[in-house]
């Protein structure tokens, strides 16, 4: 398979299943999740829980004091995948192809700031798990894997752009291979934070108010 | 109806190759000056828009030399204001642009009569005067 | 006449002269040449002065499956253009939608030149070769298009594929491909290849080439076998638009304000990013303009497989597949598995809640506090 062949895959076959299995991956593990309920109250309930929920949801954003470098990079490089996934142009035409939904992109310096930002602090999270003796116990195997999915389409799409590499065509049909890569694991990985992150943070929350638990 | 007629027009404006071009020009001068080398530029493989060609025409200026060849299409041959710069227009037979060139060089390649045309000539010349000689 | 002149009028310089073809017009076509295919500045004179000296090359040039666009566009002028004098470098022995000579005569020129030129003719090929039910689908003369390719491909000197079909399978090979249509590099597999795509090729890349071969030889070629000297560079890397693009400037329809003030055509559907040609630099009709300057993008089409790479006016970064109703489908699809699980999960929850027993403090081992 030539880097021509791998491109027409990869916009064609490999596009549409990534999609389709990002869409079904995504709806079904939110919906599974939000028909489980809670659990029976087996205590006496002190507080309906909603404020609760909502403060945990703006209180697990704020950075704590003693790891506040860690957190501020790791807010950087999300608010940097998000505004590069989003408002690169070229990605707000393929959001307009699948989705229908159309919004203006934004200048190429911008976007091409938010990468290299991007990429920088991902490179310290990850030191930052190898290096601080408490992240490396806690990081698994997975949380690697997960990290390499994040960051192979910034990279790839960064080498693209910039005409970084031995072809361009071969550099395009990578960076639309690992991003339907990570199209993939979304659903199935830690990933899937992306779209439930402040549902199981208000679960949490709400669950500790409800059990008279100050949040 | 022409393309120019058209009311679509990218806009163009100078890029500032006309000036690196120049110091480039500098240095084959040079070459040419020591080591008698000459040096084509092949402006159309230069990503040049019409502006920069423009700015680039007005910096080399005009010399004294200007010559026409008529084969397939025309071409103008002009010496540009700094001597031993050329600047050579090959046009195709409608008056399209085929190849545009800078040379540096005492005299343009395409203006040195061939020796095989030489040949050529002084054997039409030979069976022209060998007719005269005939007639007479 | 003396034996020195007959001896001159083999070699091309000699026979140009006594044609009217002066040697400045040689050198005028060698420079053209030399300039378009990026070649070293003194490329020029000695491509001349090879040329001059060689003999006629013997060609044979095999239609296939295709539409004549190639011949079309190398032979387009009724005028003598520069790039139609290659036909006086060479000696087009067989043409079959050029030549005077029809049916059983043809077919002889062809055997003839075959026989007389053996291992040293050049074949240019145009159009694909249909290889499914025996290849009964195109047929010269009642011989296959497989058949014929292959005995004449047999005692080639180098083979050039001319056009889009002949190098990659182009139009014929499409979705879904009903002759079983391929390249002639899927082939034969022990002669060099030139190819030379493009839906049609640039004229003066034609000439660029066989001027090329014919005196320096076969020329460097990509990984697709493409020359370099008119394939290294995308349309992207050398579109006048380009500065647009970097600056993220599209036009976002072919009327709007965008358009007008030309820039750049990626949101349209432009494939010049991934696409090798010549069409920026060397332009088309003598240098007039090229798609793109004319306001529409690139379609790709010197790339393999260009006609199933998706709509020629949807952009790059976008599916080349129609998408519309898949992403409804796998949300609906994803919707009816999530409600089935979460109703077999309450289902769990529920015998889980009945078999629920309350734990006394005597079961936590309080009894004997």
């Amino acid at each position: 398979m030539n880097e021509v062949e791998l491109l027409n895959w990869a916009r064609g076959p490999g596009l549409a299943y990534a999609t389709v299995f990002m869409v079904f991956g995504l709806t079904l593990r939110v919906l599974e999740i939000l028909s489980l309920g809670r659990p029976k109250e087996y205590a006496k309930v002190r507080s309906s829980g909603v404020k609760e929920g909502f403060r945990t949801i703006i209180r697990r954003n704020l950075p704590e004091k003693h790891c506040w470098k860690y957190i501020t990079a790791t807010y950087i490089f999300h608010v940097g995948l998000f505004v590069v996934i989003f408002f690169f142009i070229p990605h707000t035409q393929l959001f307009k192809d699948v989705f229908g939904v159309f919004w203006d992109g934004w200048p190429n310096y911008i976007i091409d700031f938010f990468t290299i930002l991007s990429i920088a602090t991902m490179m310290y999270v990850l030191i930052q798990r190898r290096v601080n003796p408490a992240r490396r116990i806690l990081s698994r195997p997975s949380d690697y894997f997960v990290w390499l999915v994040t960051f192979l389409p910034l990279v790839t799409g960064y080498m693209a752009f910039h005409r970084i590499g031995p072809d361009y065509t071969l550099m395009l049909a990578m960076h639309i291979l690992s991003v339907e890569l990570l199209m993939v694991m979304l659903p199935v990985t830690k990933l899937v934070h992306a779209v439930t992150f402040a549902m199981a943070r208000y679960y949490n929350g709400s669950n500790a108010g409800r059990k008279g638990v100050k949040v | 109806m022409n393309l120019i007629d058209i009311p679509v027009k990218a806009m163009e404006t100078p890029t500032g190759m006309a000036s690196a071009l120049l110091a480039e020009l500098n240095d084959h001068l040079h070459n040419l000056l020591k080591k008698g080398e000459t040096h084509v530029i092949d402006l159309l493989s230069l990503p040049l828009n019409e502006a920069d060609i423009n700015e680039l025409a007005d910096l080399l200026g005009v010399g004294e030399v200007k010559a026409t060849i008529k084969s397939i299409g025309s071409s103008s041959i002009r010496e540009t204001a700094y001597s031993g710069i050329w600047w050579i227009t090959h046009y195709g037979d409608d008056e399209k642009v085929l190849s545009e060139l800078i040379e540096v060089t005492q005299v343009p390649e395409i203006l040195v009569t061939h020796m095989d045309e030489v040949r050529h000539s002084a054997q039409v010349m030979a069976s022209s005067l060998a007719g005269q000689e005939k007639v007479i | 006449m003396t034996e020195e002149r007959v001896d001159k009028a083999e070699t091309l310089g000699g026979s140009l002269i006594s044609n009217g073809v002066s040697r400045r017009t040689f050198l005028k076509f060698c420079s053209t040449v030399a300039s378009a295919m990026a070649l070293p500045p003194a490329a020029a004179k000695a491509m001349a002065e090879k040329l001059s000296q060689a003999t006629r090359q013997s060609v044979i040039w095999l239609s296939f499956q295709e539409c004549t666009g190639c011949t079309e566009s190398i032979t387009r002028s009724h005028k003598p253009t520069l790039e139609s004098l290659i036909f006086d470098f060479i000696s087009l022995d067989y043409h079959h939608t050029l030549q005077a000579a029809s049916g059983d005569a043809a077919e002889h020129a062809r055997e003839e030149a075959q026989k007389k030129h053996k291992g040293k003719y050049i074949l240019i090929v145009d159009g694909a070769i249909p290889v499914k039910d025996g290849g009964v689908y195109s047929t010269i003369a009642g011989i296959t298009n497989l058949q014929m390719l292959q005995d004449v491909a047999k005692d080639a000197m180098a083979i050039v594929s001319v056009g889009t079909c002949a190098a990659y399978g182009g139009l014929p090979k499409a979705n879904p491909n009903p002759t079983g249509a391929v390249a002639v590099s899927d082939i034969v597999k022990d002669k060099p290849i030139i190819n030379i795509p493009g839906c049609p090729p640039i004229p003066v890349v034609m000439t660029g080439v066989l001027a090329h071969v014919l005196t320096f030889g076969i020329p460097e070629l990509d990984s697709h076998g493409r020359p370099m000297a008119f394939f290294g560079d995308s349309i992207h890397d050398r579109c006048y638009r380009r500065p647009f693009y970097d600056k993220g400037q599209f036009a976002k329809g072919f009327d709007d304000e965008g358009a007008r003030k030309g820039w750049c055509l990626f949101e349209v559907g432009c494939k010049g990013p991934t696409t090798h040609n010549a069409c920026a630099t060397v332009k088309w009709n003598n240098g007039t303009s090229f798609p793109i300057q004319s306001g529409h993008g690139c379609i790709g089409c010197s790339e393999p497989d260009f006609w199933d790479a998706g709509s020629f006016y949807k952009p790059l970064s976008t599916g080349s597949m129609n998408m519309e109703g898949w992403a409804t489908g796998a949300l609906a699809a994803g919707a009816a598995v999530g409600v089935a699980s979460g109703l077999l999960n309450s289902n769990t929850k529920s015998k889980a809640e009945a078999k629920h027993e309350p734990v006394t403090l005597e079961d936590m081992g309080a009894k004997n506090e």
